[in-house]
């Protein structure tokens, strides 16, 4: 064990001439502080990070350490012996006066210590994220129910209108537009499929991955007066009937309605609230939703895939009172009764319309 | 607490050590003939025990018997207790108790008193005038000393209200929210009165073992009062009362004596060794009258005076002194305390660290407040006071298997860290009996057998003179056994007689068989019993000879005396003259038998010539009809208390694991030396200045104090000493005889050992022991000698009375605080990885992988049998081979300890756990790229369509039901990452392999109990939704399995490296 006691510590000391049995391999840099070294030109304000008031110098090399601080000077030659000798490099810079109790060897450690923790964790995560496919989620026990969900998108699924307000309205106006874009007549026609209509559209794989799949054209028109094409009045929101589009949540490999034609319903929730309801249409017809959009292949397979979505126009709510309206999916798949998940195949949402 | 209990269960004690065969009281209880001095007082003292059956044995410890008073002794000890004081400088009242000792009462004659205390002897109080009195002085007891108990609080007291106030305001903006921060706030508030009451419970139960030393039998008193006997409660007695005390019954006041009728009061409880005074004293402790509080009668009746009551009675005011001494935090208390700040310090700094940093990145200040909670709870080891309470009781239990009775939890781990001890002699390191050591005769010294059962005399015994000694050992000796032992081992049959009596008839018991035959054959005519101007014992038989008809008269007596009566000398049993040469013989023999710190006696005897003395002879002892001069002398016995015969071997051990064992005793400083030497307290090739002085043959004074190790400092000495010297006396010398000291005394040398930063363990049993035993960091009481006084003041009572038993107790200490550092070592690990996700859901915003409920469940639930099985750990060397731990130095919780197990393996855990925790959301839909900042998302209620990677959508719940399986997964995670933890634990520096992988059982029931609980969690009540937990799939459970093989590979490593470069960088900072 080759032990340098702080007596070796003057800097023309031996170890200078010691056979440096370095390895060309370059000498790696490490800043300490804010910026480093003295021979390499500063910026302005840039200044060696200061230790017992002197610039201190840290190069680490594989094979060697050069300390500068000041005029002193020490290289430390790293044998490639073993761990031992570098166990013993701790020890000796525990003696060198200018690192003090809490040498840079500690940050070195921890450096070395953490960098293998990264990898451990990189390692353990990549192989992790092998088991899991680009195109189906290896699990989808939670999403056996798929969720219902409104536009226009509000902080607590409450659709207020102040008809004399148009501020009130125009936000939710122009949510509906950017959502309602990739629906326009002309998107659809462009990139998806006229599907048909009462059947699963199924791309199977078959050995080959058929990539991307194609998607059935939901086309904004089939909305009628609630596709705000040519709308004069907003989806209805600046005359006090809003339209409220609903939405069934996207879940690959989904049958929905198990082969069955499905439709949304929707209801006031309490018996005041189906009275101040009053009438509503629904687009397309009926809340019906086609089979052709099921199953759904995933956002990276699926690629130009745009829900089905159901359009109500609230006709004549009472104004000024607040209404809570639920709706529901009614397919053979999709239980809606879920205890604990309120939005398992159902939503609810509150409407109001005031009116001066 | 109550004064009459302590009573009733010695005397059951007592009842229980004559019954059971168990070794006889000790010297302590000492009979002291009260009336002798008395002028008013009828004379009855020969003979009395022979009357009542309820006698004990008597022996006398050390060279402190018959006829060797000091009367300068008590003196001392009781300015030792003066000087205490005025050195104390407590406040008015100690000095008010100084002056209340300066009792003058048992100066005063009858008339006096009554005129004093306004009553009468024959009539009593008045009822009216008693209940005046009682009514202004108080009942007559005292007051129990308050305690506190001590509670670790950690801050989830806090953490509990700061949730109700969260919830109050949350609930203040919407009156609908949700009532997790109300379950999580009575969560934790029950955690902090669970682990309240859990601590209180085990104390009380360590408690309750010395409550059932005593049964409360309410103590009643015979008092008269308006002209008649009344019996009241003891309580109510008052000063001025006139009390009649019958044998057995408790003094139950100060009282002044009246007239007493064969009545003896064991005093000893009071006075530590009490030497018997013959004569009224100056000092009221010492003098036979008054009689105090608590001492006992166990003979005969008195009638007395109360002169002072409860508090006011000198037990009271030692009680007082006592309870004023403050005591010392005990040191795992103040390392659990140091502990608790560190927790503390780095729980709310890092949590207000992080509020604030939450509420500069916009969260809001009610949020930031829940994040605060959650990282003191995370942060925060609930289980630990209980898991700490559960490892020293169950030490605890251990020491009191091996006669260590621990009272106080904490004085567990006190042994441990004991630098040094100040034991008595007498019955802790000796076996408390005189026991016959040395004979000389045939100008021989022969040793005899000192063990505990004496079954080795080995010395000659064919000599002609052996003969004879052993004869006059036998008949000249008024001790006799109790009737009805036959079964009893001798050594251990109850004699009646003194110490020094039952020393011989036990010693010839052994040898000679049947002594009470021979002396029946022998049948003794006449008798002078031994007494303090004479002393000699001297009694005149017909021989068991029928051809003989010569009466034998036997003498024994101080050695000195008994030569001067002999012109003879028996050798090889022939008579001899005595000339100068078997004289000086003689001389030198007394003197290294003296020397060794041997009481000795001298035997003679004379066959009276048969023509002068006929058969028919009648002697009178008082005209002294018959001979006393010109005897044959025989030879000397000499006896002292042997050492216990594992003592030395425990002293040894002290030595070795750095302890100092200092001797304190009243004992003669030669005695001490004795004992000292012989059982390794002074070591073989030490000296003392005097020692050296006498080698050297060179005064004391020029001796230089460096080249002594040993030093025997009396009682007076010491009382010349100033705190300064007394200081460098301890330091200066490593082995150290306190001789001659007062009980008063002993708080001082344990001040002075304190002053030294060391951890003093003192032993004790009197009950002016008691400020001693609370001022020392340990005080040790004795289990059987010990007054109740003592064993309430100390933390440890040993219920063998024997030395080697703290040995014992030292050893469990110090496996108990390397267990502990172990036990906290793991503990404080899994709170990085508890911490980890509350940092990174505020920084990256990632769904809460744990949430604060499921920590509880890893805090208090799966960790604590692991904890607790870390107890039970074997040491890994031999933890007496090495320096008792700095108080100040070496810490329970030291960096390396925190920083390996907060940034290694902690940090490790929380990877390994935060990998499972990704895997089960990548595997559900949620790739860890899309978890970063979707906290805000993520959590809101009204968004019901959240994209996940695949472009499905979900519901709250949906996504709500998924963090709870984050949560059981990053539980999961944790626990198999801290079994791996619980078998890195076993060991600090030895491989687990050197250690045994299987040699602690309890390990794997720890990690059984781990696994079973996580199981019962996750698929038992995985489906009651307020606890968070759901079922998780199988393969989850072994996804931190490479981590927790990392751990172990890691600290293997770490071990290896601290075992191959002792000293080295990685050695000082990487072991805990």
């Amino acid at each position: 064990m080759q032990r340098l006691g702080p007596s070796l510590w003057t800097w023309d000391s031996s170890w200078q001439q010691a056979p440096a049995t370095s390895l060309p391999l370059g000498v790696q840099k490490i800043l300490l502080g804010s910026a480093f070294t003295s021979k390499i030109k500063l910026g302005p304000g840039l200044d060696p990070p200061l230790v017992l008031g002197l610039p201190l110098q840290l190069k680490l090399a594989v094979s060697r350490v050069v300390l500068n601080q000041g005029p002193k000077k020490e290289i430390l030659v790293l044998l490639p012996l073993g761990v031992s000798s570098l166990l013993n490099l701790w020890v000796q810079l525990q003696g060198c006066l200018f690192l003090g109790t809490f040498p840079a060897f500690i940050l070195l450690f921890y450096l070395v210590f953490y960098g293998f923790l990264t990898a451990m964790f990189t390692l353990t995560m990549w192989v992790m994220l092998q088991t899991v496919s680009d195109h189906t989620p290896k699990y989808q026990d939670r999403l056996a129910t798929p969720g219902l969900m409104i536009r226009p998108k509000t902080e607590n699924l409450d659709v207020i209108v102040n008809v004399s307000d148009t501020e009130s309205w125009d936000q939710h106006v122009q949510k509906l537009n950017k959502f309602l874009e990739p629906y326009n007549d002309s998107i659809q026609a462009q990139k998806n499929d006229v599907c048909r209509p009462g059947r699963y559209y199924e791309q199977p794989d078959n050995g080959v991955l058929n990539y991307p799949k194609r998607a059935c054209q939901f086309n904004r028109t089939q909305l009628g007066d609630c596709s705000g094409i040519g709308d004069p009045t907003h989806y209805g929101y600046s005359t006090g009937q809003p339209c409220v589009f609903i939405k069934m949540n996207r879940v690959i490999n989904f049958y929905a309605g198990a082969n069955q034609s499905m439709n949304v319903t929707c209801v006031g929730k309490r018996d005041e609230d189906a009275e101040n309801l009053g009438s509503f249409v629904m687009f397309p017809a009926n809340g019906n939703i086609d089979l052709m959009y099921f199953p759904y292949y995933g956002k990276k397979f699926h690629v130009n895939y745009t829900q089905p979505l159901v359009a109500v126009k609230f006709l004549n709510v009472t104004p000024n009172v607040e209404v809570n309206v639920e709706c529901r999916i009614n397919a053979a798949n999709i239980a809606t009764d879920d205890e604990r998940d309120k939005f398992a195949g159902r939503v609810a949402f509150k409407l109001r319309i005031n009116k001066t | 607490g109550r004064p009459g209990s302590g009573w009733a269960a010695r005397e059951a004690r007592r009842d229980r050590s004559a019954g059971g065969g168990a070794p006889p009281d000790p010297p302590g209880d000492m009979l002291c003939t009260a009336s002798e001095n008395l002028p008013w007082a009828n004379i009855a003292r020969l003979l009395l025990f022979q009357k009542t059956p309820e006698i004990y044995s008597v022996e006398l410890s050390g060279t402190e018997d018959v006829g060797k008073t000091d009367t300068g002794d008590g003196k001392e000890k009781y300015r030792g207790l003066k000087d205490k004081r005025l050195e104390l400088k407590k406040n008015h009242q100690k000095e008010e108790l100084k002056k209340e000792v300066d009792l003058e009462d048992h100066k005063l004659s009858i008339k006096e008193l009554e005129r004093k205390y306004g009553t009468n002897i024959v009539t009593g109080l008045s009822s009216t005038q008693a209940a005046e009195l009682l009514a202004r002085n108080g009942p007559n007891a005292l007051t129990p000393p308050k305690e506190t108990p001590e509670i670790v609080k950690f801050p989830q007291a806090d953490g509990a209200i700061l949730c109700w106030i969260a919830y109050g305001i949350q609930y203040f903006n919407d009156k609908s929210s949700s009532l997790d921060s109300v379950y999580l706030g009575c969560v934790l508030a029950l955690v902090v009165i669970l682990t309240g009451i859990f601590a209180y419970y085990q104390e009380a139960k360590s408690t309750n073992i010395m409550a059932s030393f005593s049964k409360m039998i309410p103590q009643q008193a015979l008092v008269i009062r308006d002209s008649e006997k009344k019996t009241v409660p003891a309580e109510q007695l008052v000063v001025g009362d006139i009390v009649e005390i019958k044998g057995g019954d408790k003094i139950p006041a100060d009282i002044r004596l009246l007239s007493t009728q064969g009545c003896k009061v064991d005093n000893s409880s009071l006075t530590g060794n009490l030497t018997p005074s013959l004569r009224t004293h100056d000092n009221p402790l010492e003098a036979e009258n008054p009689w105090n509080k608590m001492s006992t009668s166990p003979v005969g009746t008195a009638t007395g005076m109360v002169i002072n009551t409860g508090d006011r009675t000198i037990i009271g005011q030692i009680a007082s002194l006592a309870s004023g001494v403050g005591h010392e935090k005990t040191p795992i208390a103040i390392e659990i305390e140091h502990f608790v700040h560190i927790v503390a310090g780095v729980a709310v700094s890092i949590g207000i660290l992080f509020f604030i940093i939450a509420v500069s990145m916009k969260y809001y200040v009610l949020d930031s407040i829940i994040f605060l909670i959650g990282i003191i709870v995370a942060n925060v080891p609930e289980g630990l006071l209980a898991t700490v309470t559960v490892t020293l009781s169950l030490t605890a239990k251990r020491m009191a298997k091996k006669n260590c009775l621990v009272k106080n939890l904490e004085a567990v781990e006190t042994l441990g860290s004991t630098s040094i001890i100040c034991s008595d002699k007498t019955g802790t390191l000796t076996q408390n009996r005189m026991t016959v050591a040395h004979l000389w005769f045939d100008n021989q010294i022969f040793v005899a057998d000192t063990s505990e059962d004496h079954s080795n005399q080995v010395f000659d015994q064919s000599s002609g003179t052996w003969a004879s000694l052993s004869k006059i050992i036998t008949l000249c000796n008024r001790a006799e056994f109790r009737p009805g032992q036959e079964s009893v081992p001798i050594m251990k049959k109850v004699v009646v007689g003194d110490a020094s009596e039952t020393a011989l008839l036990k010693f010839s018991e052994v040898i000679l068989g049947d002594v009470m035959e021979i002396r029946k054959r022998n049948r003794k005519v006449a008798e002078i019993p031994f007494n303090s101007t004479n002393k000699f014992q001297l009694s005149i038989h017909e021989t068991d000879d029928p051809s003989d008809k010569r009466f034998l008269m036997v003498m024994k007596g101080a050695p000195e005396r008994v030569l001067e009566k002999c012109s003879t000398i028996m050798v090889n049993g022939q008579e001899q003259p005595l000339d100068d040469s078997t004289a000086e013989a003689f001389h030198t023999a007394y003197m290294e038998l003296g020397g060794l710190g041997e009481r000795v006696l001298g035997f003679c005897h004379l066959y009276l010539p048969a023509d002068k003395f006929p058969e028919t002879y009648s002697f009178d002892v008082d005209t002294v009809n018959f001979p006393t001069s010109n005897l044959c002398f025989v030879g000397l016995l000499s006896m002292i208390d042997p050492p216990r015969s594992t003592v030395p071997d425990a002293v040894t051990k002290c030595r070795s694991a750095g302890i100092k064992v200092i001797m304190v005793t009243g004992d003669h400083p030669i005695t001490a030396k004795a004992i000292a030497k012989s059982v390794g307290i002074i070591s073989a090739n030490s000296e003392t200045v005097e020692d050296i002085a006498k080698r050297l043959n060179i005064p004391v004074e020029q001796v230089s104090k460096r080249d002594a190790k040993a030093a025997v400092v009396t009682g007076m000495e010491l009382k010349d000493m100033s705190p300064e010297q007394l200081d460098e006396l301890l330091t200066d010398y490593s082995e150290i005889v306190f001789a001659r000291t007062s009980p008063q005394q002993k708080l001082i040398i344990v001040e002075g050992c304190q002053r030294q930063d060391a951890v003093v363990a003192v032993t004790g049993d009197g009950v002016n022991d008691s400020p001693a035993l609370k001022k020392a960091d340990i005080g040790i009481a004795m289990g059987i000698a010990g007054s109740d006084a003592a064993k309430n003041a100390a933390d440890m009572v040993l219920l063998d009375d024997n030395f080697a038993s703290i040995v014992t107790g030292v050893e469990e200490g110090r496996l108990i605080f390397d267990n502990l550092k172990k036990t906290i070592a793991y503990t404080l690990t899994k709170n990085i990885a508890e911490l980890c996700p509350f940092l990174i859901y505020i920084i990256a915003g990632l769904p809460l992988p744990i949430g604060t409920i499921t920590i509880l469940f890893i805090d208090l639930g799966t960790d604590i049998i692991p904890s607790i099985a870390l107890a039970y750990e074997k040491a890994e060397s031999d933890i007496m081979n090495r320096k008792p731990r700095h108080k100040k130095k070496d810490r329970l919780v030291n960096a390396p300890l925190a920083i390996y197990s907060y940034l290694h393996i902690g940090l490790m855990q929380a990877l390994g756990a935060f990998v499972v925790y990704f895997t089960v959301y990548a595997q559900e839909g949620f790739r860890p790229s899309a978890l970063i900042n979707l906290r805000v998302e993520w959590e809101k209620d009204s968004v019901n369509d959240l994209e996940d990677s695949y472009g499905q959508e979900w519901t709250q719940y949906q996504r709500k039901y998924l963090e709870w399986t984050g949560y059981t997964a990053f539980f999961v995670g944790i626990m198999i990452q801290q079994i791996a933890d619980l078998i890195i634990r076993k060991t600090r520096r030895n491989s687990i392999f050197q250690q045994g992988l299987f040699r602690n059982k309890v390990i794997w029931v720890g990690i059984a109990s781990q696994i079973i609980i996580a199981l019962i969690l996750s698929y038992g009540l995985g489906s009651v939704s307020a606890l968070n937990f759901t079922m998780l799939r199988p393969q989850y459970w072994f996804v931190a399995v490479p981590h927790a093989i990392l751990i172990w590979v890691y600290d293997e490593v770490r071990k290896l490296f601290i075992r191959l470069y002792p000293g080295s960088w990685w050695d000082k900072n990487m072991y805990y």
